[in-house]
């Protein structure tokens, strides 16, 4: 397929695609064609399906890999990624997803994996406010006193310090930063819907390469 | 016939349809202005070529098929293709760190693409620059991407990090190893709650729909840059309407009934 037609049918594909979708949004049709337009979206479902399939594959793969080169410091984590893989599978397949042992797995071992994890996120938090909250020039001010106000009024400690701190938290999160966001979410929300205007008429060209 | 309460939303898309095809068609051709983040591409990928490291890149997690993420993570591949593009006709080595699977074979083609525009072969590509985390689209949630990001960062020490895209918070972890390493970092999402982190922890950021404006800023194209235009004039549309609101609101009127047939 010449690289004209690999670009054009994709663009032609999402203009057409696209448009369906907006005139059964609007437009009051027979429902057999507002159902067939609604099932498009679905497709992304076995996307999903497929890429978590070629994912478990690519993975298994790669950490074979790593495991042959006994690759310094790696390839020991890989053997416990691919036995917990496996594990899985196994349990998956052999009891169902809805099995005790199933959920017991996911309940006992992941969650608890995954809360660690996101509990360890509050010391990038820490250093990413101090290197933040570092005051540099003006703006650094600001943002350091406003924040440093903030976080009073959220803390018990800071009513018990000056009864005024929650209100002066709040103004702050409800006028200046409130105006801000709005400001934004109106920029953003045009820059939304004239970017979807610029797919379907096909000028938005920059995600297929090539600018 | 138009379903009912639908009928403002439908002249507010058609009109902003028909302002857009009538300023493509006008001879005259409006300038962006300078936007410092897409700018700072070039700096931060000939800092790689110096360094000799690679350049980072990511499109954050979300769907394409989202509607608040797809738009942002268009906008994200668009500034990806232009930075890739910049990779190759530098011969600088590049990692592409996705977090959505339904942009997998998209990317795959942009990354092509970008290669024969900076006057490389096709097969020079390698397609094992786009490395696959799954994020909220397939489980959820961004904590195995997040992770994956920051050990790929650190094994790999990028000299940039670039992050344009759908991102809920787990940039927060991403910035701080990547200034572990050293990068310099681009940032923008269109998230409101998330520009603050970029704008605090990135030395180039995007602030809200300057994101949007990715494609046509970084291809030069003046139909793009015309269409950009017309999301000014209404956005001076949408400001004059909301003070009109304002204003009738505080004389005891109240138009929300009627925007609502």
């Amino acid at each position: 397929m010449s690289n004209a037609l690999r670009r054009s049918i994709p663009r032609a594909l999402t203009s057409l695609i696209g448009l369906l979708l907006i005139v059964t949004y609007f437009f009051q049709l027979p429902s057999s064609i507002v159902d067939a337009v609604n099932f498009i979206p679905r497709f992304s479902v076995v996307i999903v399906a497929v890429a978590v399939g070629v994912g478990a594959f690519t993975l298994l793969k790669y950490h074979v890999s790593l495991i042959r080169k006994r690759e310094p410091g790696r390839w020991i984590y890989s053997i416990v990624m691919l036995l917990s893989l496996l594990l899985f599978v196994i349990v998956g397949l052999g009891t169902g997803v809805n099995s005790e042992a199933f959920s017991w797995i996911y309940n006992a071992l992941l969650v608890p994996c995954s809360a660690t994890t996101y509990a360890m996120w509050c010391f990038f938090i820490a250093s990413a406010c101090f290197r933040i909250l570092r005051v540099r020039g003006k703006q650094a001010a600001v943002l350091l006193i406003s924040a440093i106000l903030v976080m009073l009024s959220n803390a018990a400690l800071g009513e018990l310090l000056w009864v005024n701190f929650p209100l002066i938290g709040s103004w702050i999160q409800t006028v200046p930063m409130m105006a801000v966001f709005r400001a934004l979410t109106i920029g953003i929300g045009l820059g939304m819907i004239l970017q979807g205007i610029r797919v379907l008429l096909g000028r938005e060209r920059g995600y297929f390469g090539g600018s | 016939m138009i379903i009912q309460g639908r009928v403002v939303d439908f002249l507010f898309v058609a009109f902003l349809f028909v302002l857009t095809y009538v300023l493509a068609r006008l001879t005259w051709i409006p300038s962006i202005r300078k936007i410092a983040a897409f700018d700072g591409i070039k700096e931060a990928v000939g800092r790689a070529v110096e360094m000799g490291r690679p350049v980072h890149m990511t499109p954050g997690t979300g769907s394409l098929n989202a509607n608040e993420s797809g738009p942002a993570l268009i906008a994200g591949l668009a500034t990806i293709a232009y930075a890739a593009e910049l990779c190759a006709s530098m011969k600088t080595p590049f990692i592409i760190s996705l977090g959505s699977s339904d942009a997998i074979a998209l990317t795959d083609q942009l990354l092509r693409q970008s290669f024969m525009v900076a006057g490389r072969s096709p097969e020079e590509y390698d397609p094992s620059v786009i490395r696959y985390f799954p994020g909220r689209d397939t489980i959820g949630s961004s904590l195995a991407f997040t992770n994956s990001v920051q050990g790929l960062m650190a094994r790999e020490k990028p000299a940039a990090n670039l992050m344009v895209g759908p991102f809920y918070g787990e940039q927060i972890a991403l910035c701080e190893v990547a200034a572990k390493e050293g990068a310099i970092q681009i940032g923008g999402t269109q998230s409101t709650t998330q520009i603050s982190i970029f704008a605090a922890l990135t030395d180039y950021h995007i602030i809200g729909e300057e994101i949007f404006a990715a494609g046509a800023y970084v291809s030069k194209d003046p139909t793009q840059a015309k269409m950009i235009a017309a999301e000014d004039v209404a956005k001076i549309i949408a400001i004059a309407l909301i003070s009109l609101n304002a204003l009738l609101i505080m004389l005891g009127l109240r138009i929300l009934p009627f925007l609502q047939v």
